[in-house]
């Protein structure tokens, strides 16, 4: 594995760290802890244990890359170790949830499974079996049952993005055997796993014959666009996130107006990580009434939410919750908009429990259901 | 090889209140012992089971998981059962979404001695597992004057 982590090292352009400090001045956690990119560097390229080097304190969110002089890939250096580590034996991933997510997702990732996953599609909901525009749903059906208590119901995510696409006379193909996209177990060094899942959900998209993929999940179309172009590609269907395929269309939903003042929250995954910034907020100024303020850390420089991948979930990650939820309350917003499923559960929990009573209650809500609530009556 | 699906010895993983009648009395080496293809795993309380717990036990090769906690209005820590009940239903509802039979999942509360191993019993009949007899249990239950399960 020591070979494997010195061509990492090499491949990021890490050997070139010029030990500036940027990245750790910018990096969420190293404002609150010990952690440090440029440090993690160090210890890696003097042979310290990846584990013992911090790879499972950063959060991958990208910001610490935007800065670097010496132009090192931080998060995808982070990743590759944490593959490298995995290759070897079990690693010590520090999981939240009891790693039932992640157990959930290697389960969901044998062949032998067989998944049927459309229970919640509305009944007046139109979808198909075969066709040119696919919604990829991800794992918001499992969500939806695994964080019941926090109120965020992101199958409602879903559900909106179905009839957004039904209101443009748009007959998606929803998977019946659709599988989780693998991002979690990616990011957490399970390249095996994510590769199963892969094959599996490209082969089921490849039979329903569609052209286009749609997602409302930020790290469901990183994971494809990228992750899953990277190994697999050239891919035969393009990805578009669920904004950008509004942008393209030439019939626009017809909006209603409402009345309310929204903030729009860049996800790390369709932000930095997948360079969609403007599509959110033109999806977002289609609507009339729609006020959009923006937080004064947005776009390339948004904060994290604080968590990624079901791991290392502790104070720090509820302080940066926290640090965003006050961020957003104090732009005057009434709704704090994103378009990632688990900033919206990180963010509920922060504000739920014990010790939450001074965080600010603004409601989160998916740019999709804000969209499909704008929807004439008779098409919601 | 995924774990979880092509194992070779089918196995009951049994998540065992340690207060749950019947249980403490034989503990938990006696009980492994006697039982081939039943591996049991004695917690504190089953208010200490959660969904990872389970799902590990699925994704390491366990055919069914068994939670044995004492009835509601006996925990001595007040919600054992309760959380034991809510984490079967939730991990079973999970199961089902990713294409996996919910009834590898089962909850029993444990009110006499010995309904255990009809739990057990019952639960490595319904999943076709095989279970060795339980004759050495029993007989260890009568010579302490505990009612017998048969």
């Amino acid at each position: 594995m020591e070979e494997d982590i010195s061509y990492i090292l090499k491949q990021t352009g890490a050997l070139a760290c010029l030990d500036c400090g940027k990245c750790t001045a910018l990096c969420p956690v190293s404002r609150y802890g010990t952690f440090s990119p440029r440090l993690a560097v160090t210890l890696l390229a003097g042979g310290v244990e990846p584990e013992d080097g911090g790879i499972w304190d950063c959060l991958t969110c990208d910001r610490c890359n935007l800065e670097c002089p010496s132009d090192v890939h931080f998060s995808d250096l982070v990743g590759k170790v944490r593959r490298a580590v995995g290759k070897g034996e079990a690693q010590r991933i520090p999981y939240a949830h009891g790693g039932a997510l992640h157990s959930l997702m290697r389960l969901a990732s044998d062949p032998a499974a067989v998944p049927d996953r459309l229970s919640w599609i509305p009944d007046d909901a139109r979808i198909a079996e075969k066709g040119d525009v696919l919604y990829f749903v991800g794992c918001l059906p499992l969500y939806d049952s695994f964080f019941e208590d926090l109120g965020v119901r992101p199958l409602d995510t879903a559900r909106s993005t179905l009839r957004l696409l039904n209101a443009l006379d748009i007959t998606p193909v929803v998977l019946p055997d659709e599988r989780c996209c693998g991002h979690d177990l990616l990011w957490a060094g399970d390249e095996d796993a994510f590769r199963r899942l892969a094959e599996q959900n490209l082969e089921a998209i490849r039979r329903s014959g569609a052209s286009t993929v749609v997602f409302s999940c930020a790290e469901g179309y990183r994971t494809f666009w990228y992750d899953v172009a990277e190994r697999f590609g050239p891919l035969d269907f393009h990805c578009l996130h669920l904004s950008e395929f509004l942008t393209t269309q030439a019939s626009k939903p017809a909006f209603r107006a409402i009345h309310k003042k929204v903030t729009y929250h860049d996800p790390c995954r369709l932000g930095r990580l997948a360079d969609v910034y403007e599509a959110p907020r033109t999806a977002l100024r289609a609507v009339p009434g729609l006020e959009l303020l923006e937080m004064p850390r947005s776009r390339e420089k948004a904060a994290c939410c604080g968590t990624s991948l079901w791991a290392a979930c502790g104070a720090i990650s509820r302080v940066l919750q926290r640090e965003r939820l006050q961020e957003a309350a104090d732009t005057g917003a009434d709704v704090l908009v994103t378009t990632c499923p688990k900033c919206r559960i990180h963010f509920a929990c922060a504000a739920s429990g014990e010790g939450s009573e001074d965080v600010p209650r603004i409601p989160t809500k998916d740019l999709a259901e804000i969209l499909a609530e704008a929807l004439p009556q008779k098409e919601r | 090889m995924v774990k979880g699906v092509s194992r070779t010895e089918p196995f009951i993983v049994v998540l065992c209140c340690r207060f749950a009648v019947g249980t403490e009395e034989m503990g938990a080496p006696v009980v492994s012992r006697g039982w081939k293809g039943v591996r049991f795993v004695r917690l504190a309380c089953g208010a200490s089971i959660h969904p990872g717990m389970i799902l590990s036990a699925i994704e390491e090769g366990a055919s069914g998981v068994l939670l044995v906690t004492c009835p509601e209005d006996r925990c001595r820590f007040e919600t054992g059962s309760r959380t034991a009940t809510e984490a079967a239903v939730l991990t079973r509802g999970l199961l089902q979404t990713i294409g996996l039979k919910p009834e590898r999942i089962r909850h029993v509360e444990n009110r006499h001695p010995g309904d255990v191993f009809k739990a057990v019993d019952g639960f490595a009949s319904d999943l076709d597992v095989a279970v060795e007899p339980m004759d050495r249990l029993l007989r260890a239950f009568e010579e302490r004057g505990m009612e017998s399960v048969r």
